[in-house]
């Protein structure tokens, strides 16, 4: 019982006994307490409607997890003002949405059940629906009644045993559109088949027998002639398994890599030539401490071994080069491209790994974030004959869920468009509130701050026709911690600090969601 | 993580010991009584292995036994079993092709499971999570397939 992780909890659940009796905000379940078993959080009740000046930047996290819904509209709301005719489409949407089941309450983002999102936008009216990606292991706890299994970082008493990836899989990181179908993506398992217009969902997805359940990565790369490529890891495995699908959804060619330091990987990069692997020395112990510990806490950084660039070529898919690089710990890589001699792969750089993920935890303890980290742009630039890789900052601003210009991945672009922080943010809250057109050769910020009661989300770039690399539109939603409401905003790509040019207020507060995709009408 | 080799789980030499498992039962042996839960789908074998020692264990059987997986549970008598320490690896061979089958990461795609309690199966059981005794009077054990 040397989980610290117990011992936080055990001061969290004496805490929340003194102050039950005076507000009535927490419950706390009396078998958790007792036995002292699992790290899940008690779960929150009674959500009042908030009082305007009552409202604590802590309860942000919670209060956008509270009540969660199996689905929402689909409805129809009216745009401030008119769309680009030439904007019409669907922004799909994926995130963890359900943290509570019963009186168990996850205690991590990454932990919650995927829900997936559509927001039709046509002329000016935005529709939107949403529904529960109904996994197997979503299925299963809806029959039990409770959370069966110890998840990505929340550990259960009690919970069954997992016996593959698949059985945690909670599809809701990212969405990709293929052949015909919304493939709601995890990264430690199989997708998810949804259908994208009553978002059912349809099946696992499996490709052949030799790819039953291997992992398939949440970022894979669409290139410029439709090709998918994409990967997959488990941790511990030394491995990395590619994937290169044709543009109408078939698997043409799998390949398996040795890989180090292969333990989590988020992202990769395509160039014209590559697939690029940044890979971090973050470190899968599982014997770590046993089986009281989650999953996250088996992770450690281990900044004394260097940090891996693999070059691979996309014509043979196989490893064609392999640099140190100094240690660089990130979850989301921008663009990349090649120009015989170097490789250039913009990443946003977290400072302290583990810190973040304890920010978040600290998110969903309704906790001032100890020491915010820092997550900001970064440029990996890997020099073919001299062997060696760099790290150039791009950027001192925040930055994070980068988007580039779809047309122009792989290939030299100036425009990077994140989502960022500003000084009106609550010191103590997690999150972003802000997003932002970076220029990468200048470094130079083009900010829109969407205030202090607003946490944003991912803005996804989507391309004007016929314009050129970085001019269309920026489109994504943020959720008012005040009035509990989302909001969609759509801005000028080539003018982001003038503010949303259209914005769709929802007639409902949606749950923190993660990755997006937009499909033009 | 380590993949479960299936050459190990169930060597193909061994397949010819199975018989064994219907001797009569010898008066110094005991009898396990092995009960097979989560049989999702009926239809092949249920393929088991006993292990009698840590430095066999997932290499070398004891016993090799095949059992038709009729319905759920499935039931075996395993006779003639010297009273002391075993374990059990086990997996439902629903295409009959005597292997248990795996994607590229090595990751079984057919259900299995080892005696034991053990919470985390993420990887095979280890010796220690997956052993059993059998007393002089026989044994019980059940093992839940995965799904």
């Amino acid at each position: 019982m040397n989980d610290p992780s117990i011992a936080r909890r055990r001061l969290l659940t004496g805490a929340a006994l003194g102050t039950a009796g005076s507000i009535g905000r927490l419950l706390v379940p009396a078998g958790a307490a007792a036995t002292g078993l699992g790290n899940a959080l008690p779960v929150r009740a009674g959500q009042a409607q908030p009082r305007f000046d009552d409202v604590s930047p802590l309860d942000a996290w919670t209060d956008a997890f509270a009540d969660v819904r199996e689905s929402y509209g689909p409805v129809q709301v009216t745009f401030d003002r008119a769309l680009p005719a030439a904007l019409q489409g669907t922004l799909y949407r994926n995130g963890p949405a359900r943290m509570q089941r019963g009186d168990t309450a996850y205690r991590h983002w990454f932990d919650g059940d995927g829900m997936m999102h559509a927001f039709r936008m046509n002329g000016s009216s935005l529709h939107h629906h949403a529904r529960m990606i109904r996994t197997d292991k979503y299925v299963a706890d809806e029959q039990a009644g409770r959370f069966l299994r110890s998840g990505f970082a929340t550990r259960l008493p009690d919970a069954l045993p997992v016996a593959r990836a698949d059985d945690l899989n909670v599809a809701n990181i990212s969405v990709l559109p293929l052949g015909g179908e919304l493939l709601a993506l995890w990264e430690g398992g199989s997708p998810w088949r949804v259908d994208p217009l009553s978002l059912r969902t349809l099946g696992r997805k499996v490709w052949s027998p030799e790819t039953d359940g291997v992992a398939f990565s949440a970022h894979p790369k669409v290139d410029v002639d439709g090709t998918v490529w994409s990967f997959g890891y488990m941790a511990g495995s030394g491995k990395l398994v590619l994937y290169r699908l044709d543009p109408t959804g078939a698997l043409r060619e799998t390949r398996m890599i040795e890989a180090p330091n292969a333990d989590m990987v988020h992202d990769f990069a395509i160039t014209g030539r590559w697939l690029v692997f940044v890979l971090m020395p973050l470190v899968f112990d599982r014997e770590s401490g046993g089986g009281e510990t989650s999953f996250i806490d088996k992770y450690r950084w281990r900044p004394e071994r260097a940090g891996v660039v693999l070059l691979i070529d996309k014509n043979t898919m196989a490893v064609a080069h392999r640099f140190e690089t100094p240690p660089t710990a990130f979850f989301h890589i921008g663009n990349a491209w090649d120009d015989g001699e170097t490789v250039r792969v913009q990443l946003m750089q977290v400072d302290d790994f583990q810190g973040l993920m304890g920010n978040v935890l600290d998110a969903f303890r309704r906790r001032p974030v100890d020491g915010p980290v820092h997550t900001g742009p970064v440029e990996i630039v890997a020099n073919l004959a001299r062997r060696q890789a760099a790290v150039r900052v791009l950027s001192q601003e925040e930055a994070e869920f980068p988007r580039v210009d779809p047309r122009h991945l792989g290939r030299r672009t100036r425009s990077l468009f994140v989502a960022t922080r500003t000084p009106s943010m609550p010191g103590q809250l997690f999150g972003l509130n802000a997003v932002a057109r970076m220029d990468t050769d200048s470094g130079q910020m083009q900010r829109f701050d969407y205030g202090e009661e607003t946490l944003v989300e991912e803005h996804v770039f989507v391309a004007r026709p016929d314009a050129p690399e970085g001019n269309g539109w920026l489109v994504g939603t943020a959720w008012n911690r005040v009035t509990r409401r989302t909001t969609l905003s759509v801005f000028d790509a080539t003018a982001v600090d003038a503010g949303p040019i259209a914005q769709a207020r929802l007639p409902y507060g949606l749950p923190l969601g993660l990755h997006g995709t937009f499909v033009a009408a | 993580m380590k993949r479960i080799r299936s050459k190990h789980l169930i060597p193909r030499a061994l397949l010819l010991a199975a018989p064994i498992a219907a001797l009569p039962t010898a008066a110094w042996s005991s009898d396990l009584e092995l009960k097979v839960e989560n049989v999702k789908s009926p239809g092949g074998d249920i393929r088991i292995a006993v292990y009698g020692s840590p430095a066999d264990y997932r290499k070398s059987a004891v016993r090799e036994i095949k059992a038709a997986a009729a319905g759920d549970p499935v039931s075996i008598r395993i006779a003639g079993l010297p009273a002391g320490d075993y374990a059990i690896a086990l997996f439902h061979d629903r295409n009959g092709n005597e292997k248990l089958d795996s994607n590229l990461m090595g990751i079984p795609t057919e259900p299995y499971g080892f005696s034991g309690t053990q919470r985390n199966l993420m990887g095979p059981a280890t010796w220690e999570q997956a052993k059993f005794s059998v007393a002089p009077d026989g044994a019980a054990v059940t093992v839940k397939l995965s799904d």
